[in-house]
């Protein structure tokens, strides 16, 4: 799965207090993804869902998504795209030997 | 996708909505004073529908802007308000709050908060009596719950204060009589309940002397005259003539059917939704069950975050609605809902099948939440 483009999110109201940022990805998420993101934060996962729901969240950092979808929201509490790539990678599996 | 969220704008619009909209790009543009096309005046028409719908029984108080967030500042620089105390609720959106926070002191401004069943008793209002202007929401975007307006103007004209209502929820959506509530001043945005487009804003003045005006330009009459500050004309620059004639399109689509049956047919809707959402689990609603009401239900889930919520409806069920603050900080703090909440908010034109998908949504979420792996 790889990281194919990270951009400002539209959705600025409902993101209060965060800095919402796009990720658009290679291949559907998997849950295999959203289940290596524990390391990161609490995630919380709504299995049962028509379309599964992660959020993984820490003190500086957000990231959400369903399963099976070609993006996922990355928040940061910064305006800082490059700090938004970085997450989204790990998200992703891009670099995943980061999380290692 | 469905709509759930027409507390922010009505969607979809009538057909007769719609196709005024079309007509007004395609005929030839006319408008009193600017051009030799003569024709029936929209403008003098949509003032008269909009008279006679909100109760108003001299067309000459209503005024058309072009949004209500315009009317509002308009409202507030053009009062006069200089150092004078001010009283407004914890309930109104920031389209009040915030020029009222951005151009006084915070010693000038009063708040009163609802009780709990989110109205402002006028009980309260005395408390306030130095005040000399009270601003007041005809009903919450967050909560729903409509105020006793002609009760509390009451008691605030018998404290010697101005009152400004801001009906943008309830115009539509709830019977509304202007002259009878006895509101000094009043605005409403068009594009929600009463099923117009953005652009448009009604307000009205009891008296034009109320309000000084704060924009000048072109009226298309009597332009030798330079200064227009004691003009009493609010309605300067060419109009958005399409925006005011989906206003009178969307009065009149209401009046055809009857208000009562569009007005209950909205509240049946609600209570259904607000019925339905009290017996889920991990479901808390934060407006009220009783009483009247207003389009807006807000409600929050115990393990997700509003925006969270929100984005599941979307993203998996293909159902639009409002999370977060929705421009009323105060109102949330008085909820205690740091994050804010979720609103739905069906229109007369949302489908039984339409609330039913949401109902579903719901349950599928309660259900997973009680499921969910952490």
């Amino acid at each position: 799965m790889k990281v194919v483009s990270v951009s400002p999110s539209p959705d600025l109201c409902s993101e209060a207090g965060w800095y919402g940022f796009d990720v658009c990805i290679s291949e559907p998420m998997t849950e295999s993804a959203v289940l290596a993101l524990k390391s990161l934060g609490h995630l919380v996962y709504l299995a049962s869902l028509k379309k599964p729901f992660f959020v993984l969240k820490s003190e500086s950092l957000f990231i959400k998504g369903s399963v099976g979808s070609l993006s996922f929201r990355i928040g940061l509490p910064y305006n800082d795209s490059a700090q938004a790539s970085s997450y989204a990678r790990i998200a992703a599996g891009d670099c995943r030997t980061l999380l290692s | 996708m469905i709509w759930l969220n027409n507390a922010a704008t009505s969607f979809p619009k009538p057909q007769a909505v719609r196709d005024c909209v079309n007509a007004c790009i395609d005929h030839l543009p006319c408008s009193d004073g600017r051009s030799s096309l003569l024709a029936r005046d929209a403008l003098e028409d949509a003032r008269c529908i909009a008279a006679s719908f909100f109760g108003v029984r001299k067309a000459e108080r209503i005024h058309f802007l072009s949004g209500a967030t315009e009317a509002a500042n308009l409202i507030i620089s053009g009062l006069g308000i200089g150092k004078q105390a001010v009283l407004a609720t914890s309930l109104e959106h920031n389209c009040i709050l915030r020029p009222l926070f951005s151009r006084l002191e915070r010693s000038q401004i009063g708040i009163v908060h609802p009780d709990e069943s989110g109205r402002i008793p006028s009980s309260a209002i005395p408390s306030f009596a130095g005040a000399k202007f009270f601003f007041l929401n005809h009903s919450s975007n967050v909560t729903g719950a409509v105020q006793d307006a002609k009760g509390l103007f009451a008691e605030a004209h018998r404290l010697g204060m101005a009152c400004i209502l801001d009906f943008s929820q309830t115009a539509g959506t709830f019977p509304v009589d202007l002259d009878d509530i006895e509101a000094d001043v009043a605005f409403c945005a068009c594009h929600k309940g009463l099923l117009g487009v953005p652009g448009c804003a009604v307000m009205y003045l009891r008296d034009s002397s109320l309000v000084k005006p704060s924009f000048f330009g072109g009226t298309g009459e009597h332009g030798d005259v330079l200064d227009m500050r004691n003009s009493g004309v609010f309605e300067v620059g060419t109009m958005n003539q399409a925006a005011v004639s989906a206003l009178s399109c969307g009065i009149s689509f209401i009046q055809e059917l009857g208000t009562e049956k569009v007005f209950g047919s909205v509240s049946s809707k609600v209570m259904h939704i607000k019925m339905e959402l009290s017996c889920l689990s991990r479901i808390r609603l934060a407006s009220p069950l009783e009483g009247p009401c207003t389009n807006a239900v807000s409600f929050v889930i115990d393990g997700i975050s509003p925006s969270d919520a929100a984005f599941i409806l979307r993203d998996s069920y293909q159902i639009i609605v409002r999370s977060g603050l929705m421009c009323a900080p105060l109102a949330m703090k008085d909820l205690g809902l740091v994050e804010g909440a979720v609103r739905v908010s069906p229109s007369y034109l949302t489908s039984d099948s339409e609330i039913q998908s949401f109902i579903d949504a719901m349950k599928d979420i309660s259900r997973s939440i009680s499921r969910s792996i952490e």
